[in-house]
């Protein structure tokens, strides 16, 4: 039989870490705190035995104070597994042992994973494992998560320390609080109130921490008694108010880290080096955080990562466009006329092609994010905002999500919304929520590649740098107006911890740039190949009417008819390239019958129509029916515009010959311009989310109002601004 | 011959699309933009791994 494990820690302690080097799985791990919401389980199976792994959300304590704590104390008290595995970053023992005491004051079954003992050692902290070890009475195992050192030390002595059933450890509070403690505790022990699950001392220390879910089950469990907790603990707070001009809370946290620090005292903790010499990372943050240098560091990071993107990705992309377009003129040369061709090339090749040709670029963005990740940029980024997002009623915390979301680029607005977890005021959560997406997604990330390479070529990272700063400005005055209309609140104070400097390993990056780079292939041939089939067949069905047929064959036979038989036998047999003058116009004239005849083809689809009857107001924003199509499809994912935007224009296409990118064909297509493609990227920025992140708000604010909101104030804001940008430029270029 | 081999192609794809979005609706699979835990329901996020 397995044992079951939950790993629990601080943020950034190295769980994620821990986990993936037990189970062999591949999960995200960022070098900033926050990066595991929800809990992830996996399995892993060694000599030492088979464990069930539970990897739970960072946490500084065990109080009901955010969702993350209220997801790993649920997880420990209602699963109840065989061991927590406390993992403690050994560089910053003071501040995770916090939790740790918690732990053993709930009386489980702890280990305690000493992590991160490199980064000490570089540190210059040396830590007598032994002595904390016996001073704590749990095991205490030094491990190093990255490359797997402790790993098996560990497991051993989980297998070993198991079935003992540990007794719950007792920190004194004070007089005050511990009178007030066993006063409660005779009351929970003779009651049983609530005993099935939680020890009684512990359920008395959450009432005295005002801990809203323990006040609400006990209030569930038996009012009488909850109220009479309620009334020792308001007596005891008036008290404390009073006599020390302090809140229990605040009380008990001193006391427990008073606790850690008697440990540690006692020759635990030695720093060999200067303790309070400045870390390297602190040198470094004195730059890069510097109030000055800082924002200006930041764009020119980031301008340099698109610079970079799009320098070392043009020649694989290009690779990948020439590739695409040969295997369609393969299947144009060996496939016969008729729906099965039109499927394959309009629908299949050129339609997922275009996503998929995009990959070298998507390749290159997320190996210089998952740098700027794994380095720690990324917490320094969150702390340099933090200041500017408190200015328009957002909070600290909601920069991870914002970058998450794709704020550099490259993101996605689901987990980013999932982020908003760790914000703590409601209404800062929601305003955060509702403007997350307009972060620019990976799948956002095609359409701009697409339209930048064909009408941008000569600045693309400068436009990308534009875009990027335009999602911001939007979200940030859309957060601003909502936080002084609809949902008006107070600020809440934010905090943010810096994770030390990291040099990220090779191995680490590719895995990371891998693991991305699948998940947008993967998509791309899958959910987009099927979207793709579909909106061909919604671009190719009814197809023209027998009348409509009839005329283009008359129009045919009489083009034909003008001319002898050995003309159309010349334009039939002969090489393109050496028709006379005559074939020549005969041939062009029967082209351009065709692709009149596949346009109203088009047009008159179910898809062509929908886009026909958008174009009137459309137009405003400098959108043809042809773009509305692709639009529309995007509701779906945000790659389906280019998916579409390949198909719309493969299927206008008729000549044989004619194997061009999709980049090349907007180039050169009627209506099309920087003008018009800036319009579009403003309007794919700004419109609503995808289908998956609607979904995801309305269950994360537990509403379908704010979801339906998001679809239609996003969108409504995004044409009106495309029509600003459109009406506006060409009142300036002509 | 080639219409009704057309039909079952996009029959099938409009099948996995249904399929699919039912699917992350309930919170059982990803969007797959390129991050790791990217469902969107709340109880049932968890990635089995075994």
């Amino acid at each position: 039989m397995s044992t079951s494990i939950a790993l629990a820690g601080n943020p950034n302690s190295g769980k994620t870490t821990l986990f993936n080097a037990l189970t062999g799985a591949r999960q995200h791990v960022g070098n900033y705190p926050g990066v595991t919401v929800e809990k992830k389980q996996g399995f892993c199976k060694t000599d030492s035995g088979e464990f069930d792994v539970v990897d739970l959300p960072g946490t500084y304590s065990l109080s009901a104070y955010s969702l993350e704590e209220v997801v790993a104390r649920d997880y420990i008290v209602n699963e109840k597994p065989s061991m927590i595995v406390n993992i403690v970053d050994a560089s910053n023992l003071e501040r995770n042992l916090y939790l740790s005491v918690q732990f053993l004051e709930m009386g489980i079954p702890v280990t305690i994973a000493l992590n991160m003992m490199d980064v000490a050692q570089k540190r210059g902290i040396e830590i007598d494992i032994e002595k904390l070890s016996i001073l704590l009475g749990v095991p205490v195992v030094p491990t190093v998560a990255r490359t797997g050192k402790g790993k098996k030390e560990l497991l051993d002595t989980i297998v070993l320390r198991k079935d003992l059933n540990p007794e719950p450890v007792h920190i004194s509070y004070g007089s005050d609080i511990d009178m007030a403690l066993d006063q409660m505790v005779d009351i929970i022990r003779s009651s049983g109130f609530l005993t099935q699950k939680y020890r009684s001392r512990w359920i008395a220390l959450k009432y005295l921490e005002n801990d809203q879910q323990i006040l609400d089950l006990g209030k569930n469990e038996n009012p009488r008694i909850a109220r009479e907790l309620e009334s020792i603990a308001k007596k005891l707070t008036s008290h404390l108010d009073v006599t020390l001009n302090a809140h229990p809370e605040g009380i008990i946290a001193d006391h427990r880290y008073g606790f850690i620090n008697s440990i540690l005292k006692q020759n635990v903790i030695t720093f060999y080096q200067d303790e309070n010499r400045l870390q390297l990372s602190d040198n470094i943050d004195k730059i890069v955080t510097n109030r000055f240098l800082g924002p200006i560091l930041m764009v020119a990071v980031i301008m340099g990562l698109y610079q970079f993107t799009f320098t070392y990705s043009e020649l694989p992309v290009g690779w990948f466009e020439n590739f695409f377009s040969r295997v369609s003129g393969m299947a144009d040369n060996a496939l016969a006329d008729g729906l099965l061709k039109s499927l394959i090339i309009s629908g299949i090749i050129d339609g997922v092609g275009g996503v998929l040709g995009f990959v070298p670029l998507i390749m290159f963005m997320f190996l210089g994010i998952s740098f700027l990740e794994d380095t720690g940029y990324l917490a320094r980024m969150s702390f340099m905002l933090d200041r500017v997002f408190r200015m328009f009623g957002l909070h600290g915390s909601s920069v991870m999500a914002f970058i998450v979301s794709g704020g550099i680029a490259g993101g996605c607005a689901v987990p980013g919304v999932m982020a908003t977890r760790t914000l703590k005021s409601p209404k800062e959560r929601l305003a955060t929520i509702l403007t997350v997406p307009f972060m620019n997604c990976g799948a956002k990330l095609p359409v701009y590649a697409l339209l930048v390479a064909a009408f941008f070529a000569e600045n693309e990272a400068q436009v990308m740098l534009l875009i990027t700063m335009i999602s911001w400005l939007g979200a940030l005055l859309v957060a601003w107006l909502l936080r002084s209309t609809v949902i008006r609140g107070a600020s809440t104070p934010f905090v943010m911890e810096l994770p030390p400097y990291r040099l990220p390993t090779l191995k680490g990056l590719l895995i990371h740039t891998w693991e991305r780079t699948w998940q947008y292939i993967k998509k791309a041939g899958t959910v987009i190949l099927g979207i793709s089939i579909l909106l061909w067949a919604m671009m190719t069905f009814p197809g023209l009417d027998d009348q409509a047929l009839k005329i283009f064959d008359t129009k045919r036979n009489a083009v034909t008819a003008s001319v002898s038989e050995n003309v159309l036998n010349e334009i039939r047999y002969a090489d393109t390239d050496n028709l006379s003058e005559q074939a020549s116009s005969v041939k062009e004239r029967l082209t351009n019958l065709d692709m009149e005849e596949a346009q109203a083809n088009l047009k008159n689809s179910i898809a062509g129509r929908i886009g026909l009857a958008l174009e009137g107001i459309t137009q405003f924003a400098g959108f043809d029916w042809r773009t509305n199509i692709s639009l529309v499809g995007g509701f779906a994912a945000k790659e389906v515009v280019v998916s579409t935007l390949g198909t719309a224009y493969s299927l206008g296409e008729v000549d044989p010959e004619e194997t061009q990118s999709l980049s090349e064909r907007l180039k050169t297509a009627e209506g099309w311009g920087p003008l018009t493609a800036f319009s579009l990227i403003i309007f794919t920025i700004f419109y609503a989310p995808c289908f998956v992140a609607v979904v995801c708000i309305a269950k994360e604010t537990g509403s379908w109002k704010w979801a339906v909101f998001s679809v239609v104030f996003n969108t409504t804001l995004a044409f009106g601004l495309s029509v600003i940008f459109y009406q506006v430029g060409s009142l300036i270029l002509t | 011959m080639e219409l009704f081999i057309v039909i079952i192609i996009v029959a099938a794809a409009l099948f996995f699309c249904i399929k699919s979005f039912v699917k992350i609706y309930k919170g059982e699979d990803s969007c797959g933009c390129g991050s790791d835990c990217s469902c969107p329901g709340k109880s049932k996020c968890r990635q089995n791994i075994k």
